[in-house]
């Protein structure tokens, strides 16, 4: 089932995108990654993968907006979107949820969560508000 | 001894004229009084009217004669002291003159002091200055400090929570590998179902044996039997060979299932122990822990060391000094104020001096000018020009002096 499943991972700090690819293959997800939203997005529209996880504060392009031009895409609008941030209040979780991204999950993420978490959006249409 | 012009003594030696001349008048009249009125007065045929005017001409003959007399008096006195103390007109010009050079050596100490406060008060500016810009250089060293403990704590603070991610995912995978090593147990456990075969393989060793005995009657009760029982003999012996087989196929499986169950108690036995304290996964929890308390304490630090307290302090400290520095400045302009006043005395000491050689001049004998006393006054009564004081000023600083500028301003 999970082995099949591909995971796009947006995220600019190498440590964290290595720990997510870890977690991720743990599980038996296949994981692919971009250090920046441009290429993420081109990977997107490269791969159509089943998840994408991605960064809110990054240099260039920020998450934000990466989200916004998903949304926009209707080839990748289906495509779930998971905000990942160091930013926690509630206004910016409010923030990236009106992105259109399906959930908000505040890092350091528990990886149990996380994995929980992808699992439920690559198996249907499940909007996880406020995960943490 | 000489008198002020308007001091009381003046006053009164300025009266003693007039006031002689009326009191010696009235006693003239008062003793010729009798005799006018009773010699004079009958023959001329006088009244009182004629006789009052009569003694009225007498008595201002007598006070002009008086006051005249007195008056040479003083005057002779006058003379005899004017003799005694007054200097040639010749001699006082000759003073006059030998003022000059005083003058001048005055206006040469003024400049010279002049020239000392610009330079030390250039000095202190420049000492200020120099103040002022270590100041800026060591603030700039600070921002440069500022922004680089900036990038260190945000560098720290992505750190700690990838490590504190990292951790969480470490937590995860010993769980797993604990989960994983329970599933193992249980599976091993399981395993030890093996040992219920045991039984098995006696009552199998059992048949074997009773088998053994039936296949050995069988073959006796054939042998009686004779020709007729040859057959079933055969029989008999393949069954007896088949208990034989039988009996030592179970005991090889008795030795395997020992063996098997053997290992299995073993394997369970590392398994357990496994589990316990000392196991991988344990040791792991505890350095996780160990890293989670190393990444609190550093948190802790980094919180205690108020790097941005600091920079706002010294960035408040940084201004203070540099209000101090304006503050210091600002006073160093007195200094321009003092030397414009100086100026001023060194034009009056300019102008006094002509005006001593004027009088010094027509002491001498030359022709009077008070137009020209006038016009010098005229000149000492002016406020004094600054030009001069700039113009000192740009020698000491090497500047070129502004002509026409009448405000002070050094900075």
């Amino acid at each position: 089932m999970s082995d099949t499943i591909t995971v796009l991972t947006i995220e600019d700090q190498d440590d964290i995108r290595r720990l997510i690819r870890m977690t991720l293959e743990f599980k038996g997800f296949q994981v692919i990654e971009a250090a920046e939203a441009t290429t993420g997005l081109a990977l997107a529209r490269q791969h159509r993968p089943q998840l994408i996880l991605l960064d809110v504060m990054m240099p260039g392009m920020d998450g934000l907006t990466a989200s916004r031009a998903l949304a926009s895409d209707s080839t990748l609008r289906q495509i779930p979107v998971v905000m990942l941030s160091a930013l926690g209040m509630a206004d910016d979780e409010q923030a990236g949820l009106d992105t259109g991204a399906r959930a908000y999950l505040i890092k350091p993420f528990d990886p149990w969560q996380l994995l929980a978490l992808v699992d439920r959006l690559t198996q249907g249409a499940v909007t996880c508000h406020a995960c943490r | 001894m000489t008198m002020s012009p308007g001091s009381p003594r003046s006053a009164l030696s300025a009266r003693l004229p007039g006031i002689l001349g009326a009191l010696c008048a009235l006693l003239t009249l008062a003793a010729l009084a009798p005799w006018l009125r009773g010699q004079v007065a009958p023959i001329l045929g006088l009244g009182d009217a004629g006789l009052l005017c009569g003694a009225a001409l007498v008595g201002a003959a007598v006070q002009r004669a008086v006051r005249a007399l007195v008056q040479r008096l003083q005057a002779r006195r006058a003379g005899a002291w004017g003799a005694q103390r007054a200097m040639p007109p010749a001699e006082a010009a000759q003073q006059m003159r030998t003022l000059s050079p005083q003058l001048d050596g005055m206006r040469q100490q003024l400049d010279a002091a002049l020239l000392a406060g610009d330079q030390g008060a250039q000095e202190v500016i420049g000492r200020i200055s120099a103040i002022h810009q270590g100041s800026i250089e060591q603030f700039e060293r600070i921002r440069s400090i500022e922004h680089n403990g900036q990038e260190l704590s945000r560098v720290m603070k992505d750190k700690m929570m990838a490590d504190t991610q990292l951790g969480a995912i470490l937590s995860m995978f010993v769980e797993q590998q604990e989960a994983d090593v329970q599933a193992n147990l249980e599976r091993i456990q399981r395993l030890q179902g093996v040992k219920a075969l045991a039984p098995l393989v006696a009552v199998i060793s059992s048949v074997a044996r009773q088998t053994n005995f039936l296949a050995i009657n069988a073959a006796i009760e054939a042998a009686r039997a004779g020709e007729s029982g040859r057959g079933f003999a055969v029989v008999a012996a393949e069954i007896r060979q088949l208990s034989t087989r039988t009996a030592e196929v179970a005991v090889d499986i008795a030795s395997k299932i020992n063996a098997a169950t053997e290992g299995i108690d073993k394997e369970l036995a590392k398994v357990v122990d496994g589990s316990g304290r000392s196991t991988t996964s344990g040791n792991m929890r505890k350095v996780l822990e160990d890293v989670a308390a190393m990444r609190q304490r550093f948190a802790d630090s980094l919180d205690g060391l108020q790097l941005d307290k600091v920079i706002a302090d010294v960035r408040t400290g940084h201004q203070h000094i540099e209000v101090r520095l304006s503050e210091a400045l600002s006073e160093m302009q007195l200094h321009d104020v003092v030397r414009v006043r100086v100026a001023g005395v060194q034009h009056n000491l300019d102008h006094l001096d002509t005006l001593l050689q004027a009088v010094a001049a027509q002491l001498d004998g030359q022709a009077w000018a008070p137009d020209t006393l006038a016009t010098l006054r005229q000149r000492l009564q002016q406020p004094p020009a600054t030009q001069p004081a700039r113009a000192g000023a740009a020698a000491s600083t090497g500047a070129e002096a502004t002509a026409g500028e009448p405000r002070i301003e050094l900075f």
